[in-house]
């Protein structure tokens, strides 16, 4: 379900291709959420993954689809600023479900999913989240 | 200056001179007499490590680790190399022996509490990092630790919010402090909102 969401391009005509691509994604969303009800964690941490990346996709490929022919350099930007419009909420919805796999560290869960979580936002919000730990390159000390 | 400071200038001056010379008869480093043979492997070592030659520098301080298991610095640098080459289990264990021979070497808790957050040990690292502060107040990459560690992993901007502004007292200087000043901005803003949400009864 996943690979048929991403199969999608949106591209003309992007009324319908964005309808299906959203049908698809309402799918792939539902098979998630059955597997992360199974209350095992790395399950969940995976599949809290792959909604994120559900919804982050979205996100990416509307402000990446194909631009209406025609249209002047004023209405190329305002249709940009249409497109950002649709897409930010989805980046939103994304941020906040990679912080809830974030959380999990506090549970002491910290696995590979929680990892790519942790990366994915230290991209989308890094000046939040791309601070790593500090150390000596070599030490000189000898005892 | 502090004694391990004067060892630090000492030995990377040493190392920086290999291959020009070496040391004969024994060495005076911080007021502390070490064997030449000693400094002058450790420096080769070092020299291995410093020129980016870490298969060579790994070969040098494991043989340099047998031969003297009581010096840490050996081990913490071996443990940097297994960290670098994937090996994080074996840069653990490096850093364990480190910590094992030198109660009071922070830069070795230091390192010991990175590789334990890199595991999810994040317990286990929050008390390397006190350790290493213990060891020495005025070592400042584990107040920065401290702070990403209760920041990113244990939902304590408070704490994070401490431990980023006593690194930033210590590094007023550093090049890029400016970023940590802006992390503190943003944790205080994060701290004090839930504060004033309750202070209005949660209306905004």
């Amino acid at each position: 379900m996943r690979d048929a969401f991403h199969a999608v391009k949106l591209e003309a005509p992007l009324k319908d291709n964005l309808k299906l691509k959203k049908k698809r994604m309402e799918y792939a969303l539902a098979a998630y959420g059955g597997t992360a009800d199974y209350g095992v964690a790395e399950v969940t941490t995976a599949a809290t993954y792959e909604i994120a990346d559900l919804y982050y996709t979205l996100g990416q490929d509307l402000m990446a689809s194909e631009r209406p022919k025609g249209l002047n350099d004023e209405e190329l930007d305002q249709y940009d600023i249409l497109l950002e419009e649709q897409a930010f909420p989805f980046e939103e919805q994304a941020i906040d479900i990679l912080l809830s796999n974030t959380a999990r560290t506090q549970d002491g869960i910290y696995d590979e999913w929680v990892r790519k979580s942790f990366a994915r936002l230290a991209d989308l919000v890094p000046a939040r989240f791309a601070k790593s730990e500090r150390s000596e390159r070599l030490v000189a000390t000898i005892d | 200056m502090s004694q391990r400071l004067i060892n630090s200038i000492v030995l990377v001056g040493a190392a920086t001179l290999l291959g020009a010379c070496s040391m004969s008869g024994p060495a005076t480093v911080g007021g502390e007499q070490y064997p030449a043979t000693v400094t002058n492997r450790y420096a080769r070592a070092l020299g291995y490590m410093d020129a980016g030659n870490d298969s060579r520098a790994q070969n040098e301080l494991e043989a340099f680790g047998e031969a003297y298991p009581g010096y840490a610095g050996a081990q913490v640098n071996l443990g940097i190399i297994y960290e670098r080459r994937g090996r994080p289990d074996a840069a653990e264990a490096a850093f364990r022996r480190a910590v094992s021979v030198c109660a009071e070497c922070a830069s070795a808790y230091n390192h010991l509490g990175i590789s334990q957050r890199h595991k999810g040990l994040f317990d286990e690292a929050e008390q390397s990092y006190l350790l290493a502060i213990e060891a020495d107040a005025d070592y400042s990459l584990a107040y920065y630790n401290l702070g990403v560690l209760y920041d990113l992993y244990r939902g304590r901007p408070d704490l994070a919010l401490q431990y980023y502004e006593a690194y930033v007292e210590r590094e007023a200087d550093t090049a890029d402090i400016e970023d940590v000043r802006k992390w503190i901005i943003d944790l205080k803003r994060r701290v004090n909102a839930p504060q004033r949400a309750a202070q209005s009864g949660g209306r905004p």
